[in-house]
């Protein structure tokens, strides 16, 4: 009992520590790396969620980008057309309203409504047949968006107010880590994973999988749903084109290369998939080394990340952490 | 406490097992046996609400339970094994055992995301019963194994310890002894007679063994080509002309 209590007042703890960091120390950074590490913290929301769904349950999603967009816009409207009490939009500072997180929730609730709607039906389809339905899912609602006049349709939704910052975004990387984590170590978490070992065995072992499923489903969505919400007030605004196929497949990397059904290697992978393409950016800068025409090519970067993946998945084809935890494979000789 | 009546079951034109009647009581051991292709495994599908019948009924303990999904079939009590093992193969032998206990778990989802401290006296009551399944079937001293580096016999006694933390009544082993030499599936028969004693279980077998089959079992049904054609105690079904047939087929005159 008082070691649960401990536990929670040490991640409260951890989320003021977060505060005071972004209050008196964040803004020092120069705008380029603040957008780096908030865009990773971000990435690293969204693939968490995937990884519940594709990495524990074994369910092979390619539509997160649909419930990311859900979340981004539904957020988006819940902060800026809303009728809040006016109190609440100042609440307890103009920077850090009440609504934010509210929004953020209810954003990632539609989000998960609408992985209950997607994922009730499509679930009866199993592996290619699944990501395929998904993938569909995905361009519905960008289409959708294209066409919804309301928030700015194919324009976008403009003039967000840039309530992300490092306090929020980290602090919900901090929270979805542990809840997961939790969740993962747990009965409910057990039997999530027993769908992707095996579905047959699962269902004789008194296992409901058909509900695990969906609700492995539901929670990834509801992960993107929050991720799209920090994602609209970091960028200001949301454009249906943000929202397309390649998001999509960004974060299903992430996942991938992290190590499907391992929480610290998409963390990592997040981390290191955000960064690199801005960090292989000196490479598209003028030859400095004589005789390699090469450098200075601006397209250099985008040949090397795809370099960097294709040795990765020949030299750890199961990603990064496969699926143990970073702290499982720390100190076992060779894998 | 289990009764199949005329129990069918088509694939397109084929049909694979064909009104099926049987009655399993309460404590016995039953076997069901049959030549390659009799539709025994289809009869276990069937019986253990993997597949749906395409007629007839089945009634345990007083309540029809065919139309069910599998895992309510294992929640109401029947709990089975396969013929070629399926473990979860990436998880640990003690994730195995605590995954068949998951639906006695006792909490919610939602308390799973906390961790509060009825969540842990839950846990901590599945890690012991599981446990305790381990101890009994002698598997608590590799807990801590991925499931599929145990040995081939240690695997399928994780099966049956698997089944049996779902707390069943009625055990469903399918060809528990394949691929065992004769002294595995000698301990094997001893310990299906410890499990049947020690938990009071019900146990419906399939197997190709005969010395297993008529050494364990107390009834036996016959299955070829999908239709039952003897049932009773093993003298009876060694005796029996029909079952002779079946297996080594008729002896042509002149």
């Amino acid at each position: 009992m008082g070691d649960y209590l401990k536990k929670w007042a040490m991640l409260v703890g951890a989320c003021l520590l977060l505060f005071v960091f972004d209050r008196y120390a964040f803004w020092a950074l120069n705008g380029f790396w603040q957008n780096l590490i908030l865009l990773a913290g971000i990435n690293m929301v969204a693939a968490l969620g995937l990884n519940l769904t594709n990495g524990y349950c074994g369910q092979f999603s390619l539509g997160h980008a649909g419930f990311m967009a859900i979340g981004g816009y539904a957020t988006a409207f819940f902060t800026m057309m809303f009728a809040w009490p006016d109190w609440m939009l100042t609440f307890p500072h103009p920077e850090f309203p009440i609504v934010f997180p509210i929004s953020l929730i209810l954003g990632g609730v539609l989000a998960a409504a609408a992985g209950l709607l997607v994922g009730i039906p499509s679930l009866r389809l199993k592996g290619d047949y699944l990501a395929i339905a998904t993938l569909g899912f995905g361009e519905i609602v960008r289409v959708f968006l294209v066409n919804f006049e309301y928030m700015g349709a194919a324009r976008g939704q403009t003039n967000i107010p840039q309530y992300s910052n490092f306090f929020w975004v980290y602090s919900i990387v901090l929270i979805s880590t542990v809840v997961i984590l939790n969740l993962i170590r747990s009965s409910p978490g057990r039997a999530i994973i027993s769908v992707r070992e095996d579905e047959l065995a699962a269902e004789v072992m008194g296992v409901w999988t058909v509900y695990y499923k969906v609700a492995a489903f539901l929670l990834g969505a509801f992960f993107a749903g929050v991720a799209g919400g920090l994602l609209g007030h970091l960028l200001t605004i949301l454009t249906p084109e943000k929202f397309n196929f390649v998001l999509s497949i960004e974060i299903v990397v992430i996942v991938v290369v992290g190590g499907m059904g391992s929480t610290s290697g998409v963390l990592l992978a997040a981390v290191l998939l955000t960064a690199l393409p801005e960090l292989l950016r000196f490479t598209s800068g003028a030859a400095s080394i004589p005789g390699l025409s090469l450098l200075g090519e601006p397209s250099m970067r985008m040949i090397l990340y795809s370099l960097t993946m294709i040795f990765l998945m020949i030299f750890r084809p199961k990603g990064l952490c496969g699926n143990k935890e970073m702290w499982e494979l720390w100190g076992r000789k060779g894998s | 406490m289990m009764q199949v009546k005329h129990l069918t079951r088509r694939f397109g034109g084929l049909v694979a097992v064909n009104g099926v009647d049987l009655e399993v009581e309460e404590g016995s051991l039953v076997g069901l046996i049959g030549p390659n292709g009799a539709g025994k495994t289809t009869c276990f599908n069937m019986l253990s609400g993997v597949i749906a019948p395409s007629e007839g009924a089945i009634t345990f303990q007083g309540k029809r339970v065919d139309g069910k999904k599998a895992y309510q079939f294992t929640q109401l009590g029947i709990a089975r094994t396969f013929q070629n093992i399926r473990l979860f193969k990436s998880l640990s032998v003690l994730d195995n055992v605590k995954i068949a206990c998951h639906f006695n778990c006792g909490y919610s989802m939602f308390r799973s995301f906390f961790h509060g401290p009825v969540f842990q006296r839950k846990e901590d009551e599945i890690t012991e019963h599981a446990m305790e399944m381990l101890k009994i079937f002698k598997l608590d001293h590799d807990a801590h194994e991925i499931s599929t580096n145990l040995a081939y016999g240690e695997q399928r006694r994780l099966e049956i310890a698997r089944a049996m933390a779902t707390r069943p009544k009625m055990l469903l082993l399918d060809e528990p002894a394949a691929g065992m030499n004769p002294t595995e599936s000698a301990e094997l028969m001893d310990l299906i007679r410890f499990v049947r004693e020690k938990f009071a279980t019900t146990v419906v077998l399939i197997e190709h063994d005969m010395k297993f089959v008529m050494g364990l079992c107390q009834q036996i049904l016959v299955l070829d080509y999908g239709t039952p054609i003897a049932y009773g105690n093993p003298a009876e079904i060694q005796a029996n002309p029909k079952v002779i047939e079946a297996y080594l087929g008729k002896d042509e005159e002149g």
